[in-house]
């Protein structure tokens, strides 16, 4: 086995990380300025894949039109969820947990109403099939095109966090939400943004998994559990921790598959406990 | 709200409960001669899709059934009862047919668990029951007098799945299976076929993927590298749908061929993203076997239920017609009497003649090889491309097989 064949194996992990970054993200996000567990942000991840594949089976090249559509529909969502939260920002961590738990029952009855419980499967678009032959393999373009997007998520976050106005705020605000508003800054506002901003993104993060997987209900509960992992790993609250639990996730994981298959899930779960132990925030997470 | 309008809003209540209760009474009395089936399938859970199918076989034949005079005179009824895939759920449901709703017999389930669940309530009750799990050790280890088995198991499967690698000269095979113990038992039987059938066969790796694993990337990667002539897969449902789509654009079929479970079940959502030409047994195609009697059923059906039937379609369908035939020529509802003669019925179905062997309740049931390819006017494919009919006798355990495993088991 080369270098090249490592290497290959080293940039599927990243796409296969770049796909969960989307979700994760935004479950940090939430979590780090909300100080909310939402349990249910997956369940926006289907949703917008749903959307997706209505309509794609309705429309030709509809995999484009609702890459725009699909994750603005479900920030739309986002507006009315977040309502349902902001009565319980200043409450338990089990509470917001129990009305996460009410949503995705909720929706997922209302996706099983819609869409059936059939698995439903999005035809790759043309220009998105195929691969491209680097490190001795042929490269899906689906992954380059995951990395791609997941790629300019992160790079955008981190100018919108870092070097906007509203990124200060936002920031002043998960440092200490009593003293950024005693400052006459509306932070309910910028709550209800984060929550939306959030949405989008998984929304995003579920219109690009159609490319890889097919859509069937359920499908939230396990990829929340991923997206958690990640964000105990890169730590709570972090958007770039975000983005390194998901590399490192896609990454050993995909190393895993090479070394010892069957272990490949087990490493995930030995290192999420190596960090609870030693550095219970996560990478880049803070001490609260 | 005051005392006097709750007092008044219960009575009103309770009031068309009664109602209700006398409006049933003449009914059930009306159906008193009917000969009750009990059905317990999925129609909520994962399987709805299969229990949807199923529901279409088991009223088509029953139509069929009750419109040629019944069952020793009596008109057929079906109970439905859903399982919602879970063995605890099935048993309950079954145990309120039983003793409840008092049906003669019982037909249905799905999955290994659900059966064995309610195959053990049959033994301990003494009721005939009907059920289509596959795991082999149904009819073999924990096989008894009131289980017949209505479809092919997992050991005709695999030894299927070999047959089609050895038709086509493979020797470099990658086995990929989920991670459980149907997963393993599959593999188990399908290695050993391999090997049977080809003797210089080789066994390149093998990916044990966790049940609902969503991103096979690192697995494919992995697989295209070591370049096997086929993969050998026991992935099923959307783990398989998963697989497939993201193979495909990898270019792995480019490279290698794939040999799968592709019954309709399985294949039909995955709709026009799977590639024609790769290798797929099934239980059951319309188009096969192109014989008269079974373009006739598959148009009935189609013409009635808007789809063509699939495996479970089939399954149920001819549960009903096989378990008529018993009764009749039992002359008689007794469970033993329907019992002895099911063991000695011979049903001529669409896919040619059925019967149970004594020793296993195991069906004869043919199962199909071949290659996949689109249905005319359909948005999905089938194992129809040069498919072969493989009759139950050739692949089944022998006698002498189906004894060593029970005396294995004794032990």
């Amino acid at each position: 086995m080369g270098v090249n064949d490592i290497l290959f194996q080293v940039l599927t992990g990243v796409g296969k990380g770049m796909n969960l970054f989307l979700l994760a993200s935004g479950l940090s996000l939430i979590y780090g300025v909300l100080n909310v567990v939402n349990f249910a942000h997956a369940t926006f991840y289907l949703l917008a894949a749903f959307i997706c594949y209505s309509i794609a089976s309705i429309f030709p090249g509809g995999f484009w039109i609702s890459l725009v559509v699909a994750p603005v529909a479900v920030a739309a969502l986002g507006v009315f969820a977040e309502r349902l939260f902001s009565r319980l920002y200043d409450k338990e961590h089990y509470t917001q947990i129990m009305l996460a738990w009410a949503l995705i029952l909720v929706f997922g009855d209302l996706m099983k109403l819609t869409w059936g419980r059939e698995g439903k499967m999005v035809a790759t678009p043309p220009f998105l099939s195929g691969g491209i032959f680097m490190l001795g393999g042929s490269f899906p373009v689906t992954y380059l095109f995951v990395i791609f997007i997941a790629g300019a998520v992160a790079f955008l976050l981190y100018l919108a966090l870092y070097r906007t106005r509203i990124g200060i705020f936002v920031r002043a605000a998960a440092a200490d939400a009593e003293m950024t508003s005693a400052l006459g800054i509306p932070v309910e506002v910028l709550y209800s943004g984060v929550f939306v901003v959030a949405c989008w993104l998984a929304g995003l993060g579920g219109v690009v998994s159609t490319l890889l997987s097919p859509v069937f209900l359920g499908a939230d509960l396990e990829v929340i559990l991923s997206a958690f992992i990640i964000v105990i790993i890169g730590g709570m609250g972090s958007v770039l921790g975000a983005l390194i639990g998901s590399l490192i996730y896609g990454v050993i994981y995909s190393l895993g598959v090479l070394a010892l298959p069957r272990f490949a899930i087990v490493f995930l779960y030995i290192l999420m406990v190596l960090v609870l132990i030693f550095r219970p925030y996560g990478i880049l997470g803070k001490p609260r | 709200m005051k005392k006097g309008h709750f007092v008044i809003c219960f009575m009103a209540v309770v009031s068309i409960f009664l109602v209700l209760g006398i409006m049933e009474k003449p009914s059930q009395a009306a159906d008193k001669k009917t000969i009750k089936i009990g059905v317990v399938t999925s129609k909520s859970s994962f399987l709805a899709y299969h229990g949807k199918y199923a529901e279409w076989g088991y009223n088509l034949a029953a139509e069929e059934v009750n419109s040629s005079g019944g069952v020793l005179g009596r008109p057929l009824e079906l109970i439905w009862r859903d399982t919602q895939a879970k063995p605890d759920v099935a048993v309950r449901e079954a145990r309120d047919l039983v003793f409840g709703e008092k049906v003669n017999y019982l037909i249905g389930c799905f999955i290994t668990s659900t059966t064995n669940a309610v195959s053990t309530f049959a033994k301990e009750n003494k009721i005939l029951f009907l059920g289509s799990g596959v795991g082999v050790a149904l009819t073999e280890e924990d096989g008894h007098r009131y289980f017949f088995r209505l479809s092919a198991n997992s050991t005709m499967m695999a030894k299927c799945m070999a047959m089609l690698v050895q038709r086509k000269g493979y020797k470099k095979v990658w086995i990929i299976a989920p991670d459980y113990a149907f997963g393993h038992q599959w593999v188990e039987d399908g290695r050993r076929f391999l090997k049977e059938l080809i003797p210089d066969v080789q066994f390149i790796g093998e990916s044990f993927t966790p049940l609902g694993e969503k991103d096979f990337g690192p697995y494919i990667a992995d697989i295209s590298r070591e370049k096997p002539d086929v993969v050998f897969s026991v992935l099923y449902g959307r783990d398989q749908g998963s697989f497939i789509k993201q193979a495909n654009s990898f270019g792995l079929f480019k490279k290698m061929q794939y040999v799968g479970d592709f019954g309709p079940e399985s294949l039909r959502p995955y709709g026009l993203e799977v590639p024609e030409g790769l290798l797929g047994m099934s239980y059951y195609e319309f188009l096969i076997p192109r014989t008269p009697e079974n373009k006739r059923f598959a148009e009935n059906f189609k013409a009635k239920y808007g789809d063509w039937p699939s495996r479970e379609a089939m399954h149920y369908y001819n549960a009903v017609h096989l378990l008529a035939l018993a009764i009749n020529r039992a002359g008689k509802t007794d469970t033993e009497a329907v019992i002895d003669a099911l063991e000695k019925v011979h049903y001529g179905s669409p896919l040619g003649e059925l019967w149970y062997r004594k020793i296993d309740h195991q069906i004869n049931m043919p199962l199909i090889i071949g290659e996949l390819e689109r249905v005319q006017g359909a948005e999905y494919l089938a194992v129809t491309r040069n498919a072969e009919l493989l009759p139950g006798e050739k692949l089944w355990h022998s006698e002498e097989e189906v004894k060593a495993a029970r005396a294995k088991a004794k032990k």
